[in-house]
């Protein structure tokens, strides 16, 4: 059963009260106390949603606090190994049982009945806790990097309570690695008065892009993906683009005002994405897309298992592996793992066309046959990425099909039309969209991770604040979805 | 600064304070808030995809109607929105203009009463104010919550500190001194607004009501292969508790007490599809429940409860999905709804049948 979400969204205004209280008393307390009040303050946070979870929190913590704590005391490799299968154990387990039970027992069943068997195992419809995906893989990293003793183990508990509940970004990522977090939490913290304005601001965009943009376009999207049988090929495409803006939108949204958050507290959380869409290949893409997934992914997954260091084809393969579990993290659904492998795929495929050349993030095209080769990749790759957004919407794979078959109609019958379902689609799009490119647009050609630099001058900083406040009161949603990433 | 072993006070380098630009914005924030206090009705007009979009394109029809004071209103759900006109006015004998149709998608007894309010010119000649009755009208359940846009928009203090749950009463209150989600609109209401139509209200209804509702197209959609998903949201529609909203058991007392003397309120249960009906059995979803507790709100209304879609003589292909009907259905539904009116009219507009 998927959970209902009665959680403190960043969009509610309960968090708004939750904060409003948290950040004065937080501003007037010693380091220490700070710590203990922020942990207290996350559990209030999670425990909103559905106390009985902070369990699986507190088991999480405290299996990995003593387990990294006897990991840095212990000689033999085999009692390392021991404790490391522990904490896997403990983490992957609860992953397991409330994530991934009923999908692996549902698929076990449909293929033993391929087969004849009628197998009478029990699914247990249980409620997938929210977050758990993210805080697991950030207290598997800190156990993982202890083991490779990468990291010292943390003596202070409190340090460590907070690493794993920390409620800015404890149930949508970003999924922070604790060489970077532990020592931010461990000593005294000051806020400048950049750090605030830039918080603030990163605020004020998040909400924008959650609630005006990714919002706006999600009744058209759920439309869209509800009943494809509905509506015309042309209305489908837009629907994927839509929701593509959407994701997007409300994921980035969410980590700036997680960013925003943290850093109004003096904790600097990793930046989790950089303009996507802006991406000339795919492998480009994915360092521009949920960076803190995708590089947990290739130091905790690709990396042991092997990466490119056993050929070129072993490098495929893993490739392959490693996004159709990163697939899988995001969802107990075939749709996910197609959505992965399709990933993995097209990666594995751009490798070999790049004959193993290393790729990174390029900069801004110089010249005007740059832009166009620029544009046209950009265009190319989005619309990759948009294929495999189909089956990460749908609700299942046979949807997905339907959905895909009806845009590939449009090739014979350039049917554009909007039924009256969809009415407002290509307009919203377009404004919603076109507000998403140009905020990217400014951050991308400044390198800056905010549209408005305090070097701007104060007019024009005045008027884009003013349309951000505006936007907010007057044009969003009448009621507010939750957080897509909040279900993972 | 105060310095103690809990308190310290020095995380921040600076006392935060506002810069010149977020002075100006928020200026030109409360300059249009402030600006739109001497019109109190403008964002109601904006058109958007949802109830205030429905409630408002039924206003309209009734400010813009050749009759704004029928005789019979006709205010119902989505089950009704299409029920021919006249059809109802031959079976009752009276003009086609005396009735008005006001039904609309998710409509409860606390959305008549605010449109009746809004509107006392209807109330003039009304003989009969007729409802389709659904449970989640008058239970509390996860559908049609209270506190949508419209509710904050036009409910009365009183109904205000009607909101139980502690989360709605914060956004009943914040919205009631900064009206920060029901000024709220699409993108889309923007963009007609600006392009589209004229500034004036009656442009704005008159686009209401040339504009297609996506009802039709989506009820359709879900006849197919999306039928058992609609049962199942029917289901929640259906049963959605057995405990009284007390906005919707005070607006139907309201609603009652609003009516001249001589109007009558009539409360209808339409028939359901067979298979549909045999699901709504169970003791906790029981009709005969709702009939009852509605009864004892107001007992001077007028109870038509059709359980059986045999009393009607409707088939399945009567119906679109389990509970919308088909357009043979609405004859049916017409022929069975205008003979239990038609005595309940006063005696000048009853019928003369052979």
């Amino acid at each position: 059963m998927a959970a209902e979400y009665a959680c403190m969204l960043f969009n509610s205004l309960a968090f708004v009260v939750f904060f409003s209280i948290v950040l004065p008393l937080y501003y007037s307390l010693s380091h220490r106390w700070q710590n203990r009040f922020l942990v207290v303050a996350s559990y209030v946070f999670y425990g909103y949603w559905d106390w009985r979870f902070l369990a699986l929190l507190a088991l999480s913590t405290v299996t990995d606090f003593f387990v990294a704590r006897r990991l840095e005391s212990a000689d033999k490799e085999r009692t390392r190994r021991a404790l490391l299968l522990t904490s896997l154990f403990v983490n992957l387990g609860i992953l397991f049982f409330f994530k991934y039970y009923d999908f692996f027992v549902d698929s076990a069943i449909a293929v033993l009945s391929q087969v004849g068997l009628e197998p009478n195992a029990p699914l247990l419809q249980v409620i997938l806790p929210v977050g758990i995906s993210f805080y697991t893989f950030q207290t598997l990293a800190y156990t993982i990097d202890v083991y490779r003793k990468k990291q010292r183990a943390t003596s202070d508990f409190t340090a460590f309570a907070l690493y794993v509940a920390y409620f800015p970004q404890l149930v949508a990522g970003p999924i922070e690695r604790a060489s970077r977090l532990l020592p931010q939490i461990q000593r005294p913290r000051r806020v400048s008065a950049e750090a605030l304005q830039s918080g603030a601001q990163l605020i004020l965009w998040g909400f924008v892009k959650k609630v005006v943009v990714a919002d706006g376009l999600a009744p058209y999207v759920e439309r869209c993906f509800a009943h494809p049988e509905s509506f015309s090929s042309g209305a489908l495409l837009l629907g994927v683009y839509a929701f593509a803006f959407q994701i997007y939108s409300d994921f980035s949204g969410y980590t700036d005002i997680a960013r925003g958050v943290s850093r109004l507290m003096g904790i600097e959380l990793m930046e989790n994405f950089r303009q996507p869409y802006w991406s000339r290949n795919i492998t480009e893409f994915w360092r521009r897309w949920h960076i803190s997934l995708s590089s947990w992914l290739r130091d905790y997954l690709y990396i042991p298992l092997g990466g490119n260091r056993n050929g070129r084809g072993r490098q495929y393969v893993n490739l392959l592996l490693t996004m159709l579990l990163g697939g899988l993290w995001h969802g107990a659904a075939w749709t996910f793992v197609i959505w992965g492998a399709l990933h993995g795929g097209f990666l594995a495929l751009h490798k070999i066309w790049t004959q193993g050349k290393k790729i990174g993030i390029e900069g801004v095209p110089d010249g005007p046959g740059a832009w166009v080769l620029f544009i046209g990749k950009a265009i190319a790759t989005f619309h990759l990425v948009c294929l495999t957004w189909i089956f990460f919407r749908a609700e299942s794979i046979y949807d997905a099909q339907d959905y895909l078959f009806a845009i590939v109609g449009l090739l014979f019958s350039l049917d554009f039309s909007i039924g009256p379902a969809l009415r407002g689609l290509p307009q919203t799009l377009l404004l919603t969209g076109g507000l998403v490119v140009l905020l990217d647009a400014i951050c991308w050609r400044n390198g800056n991770e905010l549209p408005v630099a305090h070097t701007t001058p104060v007019w024009v900083r005045t008027m884009l604040y003013a349309i951000a406040l505006l936007l907010l009161s007057f044009a969003r949603e009448p009621s507010s979805d939750t957080f897509i990433y909040f279900q993972f | 600064m105060i310095r103690s072993s809990i308190f310290s006070f020095d995380t921040l380098e600076v006392r935060p304070r506002l810069t010149a630009p977020v002075w100006g914005a928020l200026a030109i924030l409360v300059v249009a808030r402030l600006g739109l206090l001497t019109q109190p009705d403008a964002f109601l007009t904006v058109t958007e995809l949802g109830s205030q979009d429905q409630y408002v394109g039924i206003e309209a029809h009734h400010r813009l109607a050749a009759n704004p004071s029928p005789n019979v209103i006709i205010a119902g759900t989505s089950r009704l929105s299409g029920l021919p006109m006249d059809c109802l006015a031959t079976e009752l004998g009276v003009p086609e203009k005396a009735i008005a149709n006001y039904s609309r998608a998710g409509n409860t007894f606390w959305r008549v009463l605010a449109l009746l309010r809004r509107n006392p010119d209807a109330l003039q000649n009304l003989d009969l104010l007729v409802m389709d009755v659904l449970p989640f009208q008058y239970y509390q359940g996860p559908l049609f919550a209270e506190t949508n846009p419209l509710f904050l928009a036009l409910a009365t203090v009183e109904e205000r500190t009607r909101v139980e749950k502690a989360g709605d009463q914060l956004l009943v209150w914040s919205d009631t001194v900064y009206p920060w989600v029901s000024e709220r609109r699409r993108i889309i209401g923007w963009w007609d607004r600006f392009s589209r139509l004229a500034g004036t209200p009656e442009a704005a209804y008159e686009a209401y009501l040339t504009t297609p509702r996506p009802n039709a197209v989506v009820h359709g959609a879900r006849v197919g292969r999306s039928a058992e998903r609609t049962k199942a949201y029917m289901m929640r529609c259906y049963a959605p508790g057995d405990r009284p909203s007390p906005i919707q058991a005070a607006a139907l007392k309201d609603l009652q007490a609003l009516l001249p003397e001589d109007t009558r309120l009539v409360l209808t249960w339409l028939p359901v599809r067979e298979d549909f009906r045999q699901h709504l059995q169970a003791p906790e979803h029981g009709f005969v429940m709702l009939q009852a507790d509605l009864q004892s709100r107001v007992p001077q209304a007028e109870m038509i409860w059709a359980t059986q879609a045999a009393q009607w003589e409707l088939g399945e292909s009567d119906f679109t999905d389990v509970v919308h009907f088909s357009e043979t259905g609405f004859q049916k539904v017409c022929h069975g709804l205008g003979n239990a009116l038609s005595p309940l009219l006063p005696a000048p507009q009853t019928p003369v049948r052979p």
